[in-house]
């Protein structure tokens, strides 16, 4: 099996983390010796948070709880430690949480070219905004108020979209529509399906 | 150290040979802190075993420019993590615009203070002195003429950059290394 690079990308509340969890199991059972790096910077910015221990680390939590994004360079940093750090030409790469804009592309199409990771999967999991609300008010994480639900929503819609469209378009790269509205194992069984791994 | 600046970042720009090395220790000696240049990552990182750390050494042998994210990356954690606390004398960044607008970001959104001493001397003093000290394969004269070219190209982008941020100060390279050294600790004291 050739290494996977899969991006995950979908609005809050579509089911990312949980899927990119499903998929790293299958992967780790697949082949024991293979590396799964999975790199999620939404849930590297709350570890950071939380911390508030230094100067950077509180600004993080000041812009998590304000709902705002963070800098581009921020998420850049921690994807970058984390390809530094563990990557290595056989593991298979899982990503959340970028590129969110059009802007953070040409970094990470850097690092990829510079990893040899040409061919990459894109997992898109089309979910209605009606269906991310009601998702979005039942699980009650500390940053998700009304506003900053909607916040994010919007950014989705505008600046994330976009990212999509540049993968369609992109040499070596498959984008798979994945229905985001099915139930957890739904959508597991449709991302293994699309990736080939059943 | 025994001196005291408002200054947390300190870069040193100019020319090849322009004395950013010499007026970067001085500043180090007299005001403490930590060096960082990107030229030090590249020989630190390709010591290293990993995967990253062999790529770096064949680009390294090979002569090639490292990537822009891997730049931008160093500078980044450089500044948010690893020497959060601590005064950093910067030689050798920014060198492309692109580089210089992440650096002022940072700054800004850290709150951070920084300036940037651009030293100044003229394309036949480079060749002069880069012939005089002769330090490395980089003095020879194709390689000198190379990176003068990505002066004009590039760097000279990055310093129009921060004169527009009132963070740039001009300094006469062409005065003796204790005439730079002094204009630049009036500046920073």
């Amino acid at each position: 099996m050739l290494p996977y690079t899969v991006i995950f990308i979908g609005p809050q509340g579509s089911g990312k983390g949980t899927q990119i969890e499903k998929l790293k199991t299958v992967l780790e059972k697949d082949d024991e010796r293979r590396r799964v790096v999975d790199i999620q910077t939404g849930r590297r910015f709350r570890s950071l948070a939380a911390k508030q221990e230094t100067f950077a680390e509180d600004k993080v939590a000041e812009t998590l709880n304000a709902g705002s994004l963070q800098p581009d360079f921020l998420s850049a940093v921690l994807w970058g430690q984390a390809m530094v750090d563990q990557l290595d030409p056989k593991s298979h790469l899982l990503i959340d949480g970028f590129p969110r804009t059009v802007a953070q592309i040409p970094d990470l199409e850097d690092a990829f070219h510079f990893f040899e990771r040409d061919v990459i999967h894109v997992i898109n999991l089309v979910t209605p905004e009606d269906v991310v609300r009601d998702r979005m008010h039942s699980r009650a994480r500390a940053d998700d108020t009304d506003n900053s639900i909607e916040e994010r929503l919007r950014w989705y819609r505008e600046d994330t979209l976009p990212v999509v469209d540049f993968y369609k378009k992109r040499a070596n790269t498959f984008v798979h529509d994945i229905d985001g509205t099915k139930d957890i194992d739904g959508v597991h069984a449709q991302i293994l399906t699309a990736l080939k791994l059943n | 150290m025994e001196y005291k600046t408002k200054f947390q970042s300190i870069v040193l720009m100019g020319k090849i040979a322009s004395g950013k090395g010499t007026q970067a220790n001085a500043i180090l000696s007299h005001f403490g802190g930590v060096m960082y240049s990107n030229g030090n990552k590249v020989r630190e990182t390709a010591q290293l075993p990993s995967v990253f750390g062999k790529k770096m050494k064949d680009m390294y042998e090979g002569g090639y420019l490292i990537p822009e994210w891997i730049a931008s990356y160093w500078m980044t954690h450089a500044l948010v993590s690893q020497f959060e606390h601590e005064r950093v004398v910067f030689e050798a960044v920014a060198k492309k615009p692109n580089e210089a607008e992440l650096f002022h970001e940072i700054h800004e959104w850290l709150g951070r203070h920084y300036v940037v001493f651009n030293l100044e001397i003229s394309d036949d003093e480079v060749r002069a002195r880069s012939a005089a000290r002769a330090r490395d394969v980089v003095d020879a004269p194709k390689s000198v003429e190379k990176r003068l070219e990505e002066y004009h190209t590039y760097t000279e982008r990055s310093v129009e950059f921060f004169r527009t941020q009132g963070t740039l100060i001009d300094i006469d390279g062409s005065a003796t290394p204790e005439e730079v050294q002094a204009k630049i600790f009036t500046y920073l004291l």
